[in-house]
Order: C-alpha cells, then sequence, then structure tokens
C-alpha cells in the first residue's frame, strides 16, 4: 500500500524533538513539487545547512523559492518561522488600535514573554498554518511542527494565549471594577500577591493586561481554527520517530495526545534504522582485520535487534502505515539526498 | 603529562570529568532531543554517587518514564521531579506559611492558568527550588536534566531577563539568588550532542546564545554515541562485497565524527567522547554509561 499523497492537501509532520522531522519535511516537500505539486514547506528553524540546501540566504519569514535539481518545473516554497517577530505581527493584526499596538509592543513584560514564553514556537508555527492554508496558490503545504516537550503545546498554543489574558483573570487584576468573584479572598490575594512578587511587577502585570483587553476572542477563535484543520479530512498527520525505548514511549504518549484531541494518525515514519549486518566475512582475512570485522558486524547486528524490538512494539501500539528509513551516513544537507530520502519516503510505504 | 591540543584551546592538563564535577554543587545537562542527555545525567549521578558524594538528580519531564521506573532510592540517590505549579505553592507557602490561605487564594482556575501561563514563572520558581536545595544541602551535588534546548533557554533568560521587571519585593531577592546561583563558579553547565552536524550546530548556536545571556561557567561537551573501540585492526586487504560495504558504513560514521569534533573545536571546551551502546535496556545502558564516564 503507498502512501496516499494525492487526496491530501496539509501533512504535519510532528514528533519528539532531534529525530530528523525538519529533513524529512524538507524531503517530503521537495518530493511533492517533484510530482506537479505546487508546494509550500514550512519550517522551524533549521540547522544552518539545511537552511543553505533549501536556498535560504536570510532567516526570516519571507517566503523563498527553493529549485529543485533535475526538476525546472518543479514549484516549491519555503518559508522559515521566526517566531518573535511573528508575535509582534499577531499583536498588530488583533489590536483594536494604534495605541493599544504601541502600548503592548513596548511592554516590558510583552517582551520578556516573547523572548521566553514557551509554546511562542508552536504558537507561531500554527498561525502561519492558518494563514497559507487559505491560499490557493498551494495545492500541497508540508509543516515541520516544532519540536514539543509536550505535544499538548502544539495544539494549545493559542488556547494557552486566550487563557493568559482571559477575562476573569483580567478582571482580577483590574483593580478599578471591583473584583468579580470572592472578594474578600481577593483584597487577600492581592496583599499575598504584592507581598511575593512585589507591587512594581503587579502595576507592570495590570496594564499589560489591561492593554490586552478585547483581543483574546481573536485568539480562542484561532485555536478552534486550528483544531479545524487538524481534524480536516485532507490533513494528514505524520508521526516521525525513531526504533528505541525512549523515542517509543514518546511516541506513545504522543499518540495519546492526537487521540484526545480526536486527531487521526496517518503514517508512521521510521528513522535511522540500521542497516547492513551479515556473517559471510572475507576469507582468508588476517586474523587482525577478521577480529576488526566480525566485532563491527556484530555491533552493528545488536543495534539492529534492539531496533526490531522496538519496531514490533510500535506495531502493536501504533498500527498505521509505517515507512522505514534507513540511517544514513550521509550529510543529509544537500538537495541531492533530500531528493533520493524523499523517493524512499513515498515508495517504501508498508 | 603532556599537553593535549584540544578545542582550539591549549589543555595543559585536560580537566578530568569527575574530579571536576565533584569540586561544583550545582551542574546542568542541555542538550537537544533525543541525544542521550538523561541517561548521562543519570550516568553521571550514579558515577559521583558511587564516589561517596550525596547526589540529587533534578528533572522535570513528567512524560520521562525513565527517571520514573530508575531505581535511584535504592542506589542512594535522591531523584526529584520537579513541575511549576507544586514548586510555586512551595514557594509561596514558605512566605504565607498557612496552607488554607493558599488553597483560597491560589487554588481556582484563574490563579492556576495565571501560573501556568505567565512568562517564565514556572522556569523561576523551579530554578529558585533548585537554588534551595542547594542552599539547604551545601555539601550535595546537584545535577540537573533540563528540558530540551529550547525551553532550557527560558530557564536561562527567565531569571536573567525577569531582573529587569522585578525591582523590589520578595521575588526580587529571589531572583538575584537564581542569578548569582547561575553565574557561579560552583555551577556547570554541560552540552550533550551527537557526533552529528545538524544536532551539533544547534547545540553550538544553542551555546553561544547562552553566552550572551551572562557568564555561565561552561564545562564539557559531551559528544554521545559515537563508534566503539573495535579489537583487531581496520582490515587493509582485498574484502568482499558484503565487507566492503561494512568498512565503507564504518568509515562514514568516522568521517562524520571527524567533521563533528572539527566543529567543535570552536566551542573551546573539552569534549568527552562516548561510545553508542548496543544495551537493550535503560538501565543497563546508565550503569554502562557511568563506567565509561569514570575513564575520562
Amino acid at each position: 500500500m503507498s502512501w496516499d499523497l494525492d487526496s491530501k492537501r496539509i501533512f504535519l509532520i510532528g514528533g519528539p524533538g532531534g529525530v530528523g522531522k525538519t529533513t524529512i519535511a524538507a524531503a517530503l516537500a521537495i518530493n511533492l513539487s517533484q510530482r506537479g505539486y505546487r508546494t509550500l514547506v514550512l519550517t522551524v528553524d533549521p540547522a544552518r545547512r539545511l537552511a543553505q540546501a533549501l536556498g535560504f540566504s536570510d532567516f526570516s519569514n519571507t517566503l523563498q523559492k527553493v529549485s529543485v535539481p533535475g526538476h525546472p518545473q518543479a514549484y516549491l516554497m519555503a518559508s522559515m518561522l521566526d517566531s518573535e517577530h511573528y508575535f509582534d505581527k499577531v499583536i498588530e493584526r488583533f489590536a483594536r488600535s494604534p495605541e493599544q499596538k504601541k502600548k503592548i509592543l513596548e511592554n516590558n513584560l510583552y517582551r520578556t514573554m516573547v523572548e521566553s514564553l514557551g509554546g511562542s514556537h508552536e504558537y507561531a508555527a500554527m498561525e502561519r498554518l492558518l494563514e497559507f492554508a487559505s491560499h490557493a496558490e498551494f495545492d500541497k503545504i508540508v509543516v515541520d511542527t516544532p519540536p514539543t516537550q509536550n505535544a499538548l503545546d502544539l495544539f494549545n498554543a493559542p488556547q494557552r494565549l486566550a487563557n493568559f489574558m482571559d477575562n476573569s483573570v483580567l478582571r482580577w487584576f483590574q483593580q478599578k471594577g471591583g473584583f468579580h468573584f470572592f472578594q474578600r479572598g481577593s483584597q487577600l490575594a492581592m496583599k499575598a500577591l504584592q507581598k511575593v512578587l512585589g507591587s512594581a511587577f503587579l502595576d507592570q502585570l495590570a496594564l499589560f493586561l489591561n492593554d490586552l483587553e478585547g483581543m483574546q476572542s481573536g485568539f480562542k477563535a484561532r485555536h478552534l481554527a486550528v483544531l479545524e484543520l487538524f481534524k480536516n479530512p485532507t490533513t494528514s498527520f505524520v508521526l516521525v520517530t525513531q526504533a528505541s525505548e525512549a523515542r517509543f514511549l514518546e511516541s506513545v504518549e504522543f499518540h495519546k495526545v492526537l487521540q484526545s484531541e480526536g486527531i487521526r494518525l496517518d503514517q508512521l515514519i521510521l528513522n535511522r534504522m540500521e542497516t547492513t549486518a551479515h556473517e559471510r566475512h572475507t576469507p582468508g582475512l588476517s586474523r587482525e582485520s577478521l577480529e576488526w570485522i566480525t566485532a563491527f558486524a556484530r555491533y552493528l547486528h545488536e543495534l539492529q535487534l534492539i531496533q526490531k524490538k522496538w519496531m514490533d512494539a510500535f506495531k502493536t501500539a501504533l498500527p498505521v502505515p509505517t515507512v522505514l528509513i534507513p540511517r544514513n551516513s550521509k550529510s543529509l544537507t544537500n538537495l541531492e539526498t533530500l531528493l533520493e530520502l524523499g523517493n524512499s519516503l513515498t515508495c517504501s510505504a508498508s | 603529562m603532556t599537553p593535549s591540543h584540544r578545542s582550539g584551546t591549549i589543555w595543559l592538563v585536560k580537566p578530568r570529568y569527575l574530579h571536576t564535577l565533584l569540586e561544583k554543587k550545582v551542574v546542568f545537562f542541555t542538550g537537544k532531543g533525543g541525544v542521550g542527555k538523561s541517561a548521562l545525567t543519570s550516568a553521571t549521578a550514579v558515577l559521583c554517587q558511587r564516589q561517596g558524594k550525596k547526589v540529587f538528580l533534578v528533572s522535570w519531564n513528567p512524560f520521562d518514564t525513565h527517571a520514573r521506573s530508575f531505581p535511584y532510592s535504592s542506589l542512594g540517590i535522591e531523584h526529584l521531579v520537579l513541575d511549576g505549579p507544586s514548586c510555586f505553592k512551595e514557594y509561596v507557602l514558605g512566605i504565607l506559611k498557612f496552607e488554607k490561605i493558599y488553597d483560597l487564594i491560589f487554588e481556582n482556575n484563574v490563579f492556576q492558568t495565571f501560573i501556568a501561563a505567565s512568562p517564565g514563572l514556572a522556569e523561576t520558581v523551579i530554578a529558585g527550588k533548585i537554588w534551595d536545595l542547594m542552599d539547604k544541602n551545601p555539601q550535595a551535588l546537584i545535577l540537573v536534566d533540563l528540558p530540551a534546548s529550547g525551553h532550557a533557554f527560558t530557564f536561562f533568560s527567565s531569571p536573567l531577563g525577569l531582573r529587569k521587571l522585578f525591582r523590589m519585593g520578595l521575588v526580587h531577592r529571589e531572583i538575584e539568588r537564581i542569578c548569582e546561583m547561575f553565574l557561579s563558579s560552583s555551577t556547570l553547565l554541560n552540552f550533550v550532542t551527537l557526533p552529528e552536524e545538524l544536532p551539533l550546530s544547534e547545540t553550538l548556536e544553542f551555546k553561544n546564545k547562552l553566552a550572551k545571556l551572562g557568564k555561565i561557567n561552561m564545562g564539557f561537551f559531551l559528544l554521545n554515541q559515537c563508534l566503539p573501540q573495535l579489537p583487531g585492526r581496520e582490515p587493509v586487504e582485498p574484502l568482499n562485497n558484503d565487507d566492503q560495504l561494512l568498512l565503507q558504513q564504518y568509515r562514514s560514521y568516522l568521517d562524520q565524527e571527524l567533521r563533528a569534533e572539527e566543529l567543535l573545536q570552536s566551542a573551546e571546551l573539552p569534549q568527552i567522547k562516548l561510545p553508542r551502546l548496543s544495551c537493550p535496556e535503560w538501565i543497563t545502558t546508565v550503569e554502562a554509561l557511568s563506567r565509561e564516564l569514570e575513564r575520562q
């Protein structure tokens, strides 16, 4: 059974960090563009060499054309996510007045938040996806999702932001209108908070939350739109992982989150599978050479056995079509290798 | 001892891993996901504990099934899994003294949401808890298994950034202490990475980004999953196809490792190479890695 690439439009490439998601996403996008689809790949902070391979000269949010060697007709655009500046644009979009925008962008707390808020990458990625999903210009969109500590971050980033500026939190910090839930408790809480956090911080926070007022409905709407897009039948969720104990446990957790959100897993990719191990060695080797080569073959064989064990565990726990990608000792940072990888991705589905 | 030229820096005596660590109070481990960070933190804990050191191992991934199943306590290692909301509670309780007041004020959805979503608050209270642990156990070694790079950056940048926001109050004092801990000479930051170009260059970029935050004391580059030492000698005679393929594979992995070491030259930190182990279970991997680290 081959991977049904034609009926899907959006490919979400997810999985634990460090399994090669970005490379897989790039390879899949190249393959789709070779097939004649106008393709867009959204990628998160790729390593410099991969960015260069894709033709990124500067690291910005702008769309850049990637030329696919040997396929002059292929239409492939790539965009890299820059969460910091992206946030400013989001504020610009939802702000109700230029004054509100200015106040927020200049707020110390906001700057700290953008620099440090966990989930800002996730938010930027989802924002960008929503923006492009409505463009008819692209037949296929491949999204390299940010590595998340917890898969939930990916889906809930807009929701969390909305929560942060939720009306009730706002009201809680706004001294003017009085408190709307347990009066005495709130005053006590304010005092306690002042003691703990210091009044300077609380003033800043109150100002910040006040500035954000009215923007939360926009964020909530985005959250719903993201979920809807994820559940769309033309969206394909692809889990990239590795056949090892740690990766297996992480992937099972990841899958649980997908299930609880009602998102179907379409495809599993097990990356960096060990290959080549055999026992028919060259006859007549010197003792030392034979010792060396049998030791190396045994080592590879042991690695293979471990991978086999976890591959079987995957089969039982996540029974979806699976592609195995051999561990490539070549550096996956040039377009030719990405082309090859793209072919093996889409041809060897089992 | 002969001088060894490493990482562009001349180490008259290359710092010994165990020796260096035993002199510290807090050691952070950082690296991209999947590079064996948890295994190396645990292996270091096992190693230092064997030397008679009181060891605390701190992690905060609630999904870290290994950390939960590893028999730390039977080895005499105290394992703590920290999370933002409970650290916050502990911290505030230390000030308010009365749990009832805390529950009344903070145990509601609004405030819980506030803690979860507040920029850097969770990271800061966790760092505060580590400071506390250090303060109460001056003889102990605290090993911290940081979350993957992005979140680890938040961990260091939040207190150093929040410093600007809190100019008074108890939090101000707390943050000052945390920053002091981060910049102290008895604190060390180790980087765990693989001998592959992509994770390695990312780790290097991360290191440079961190260096801009302040003078954090950086320790070792742990290059995990390198080729093992093989007995005998690499064959020089003509080989059959299968063996030829094996040799090619070995050489391409070796090339990768050499490129990695070359890239690491710019890091100016001592490197430690650890072999990729073919242990089927995590527990045996940790034990074997602790023996490897002991030799360094």
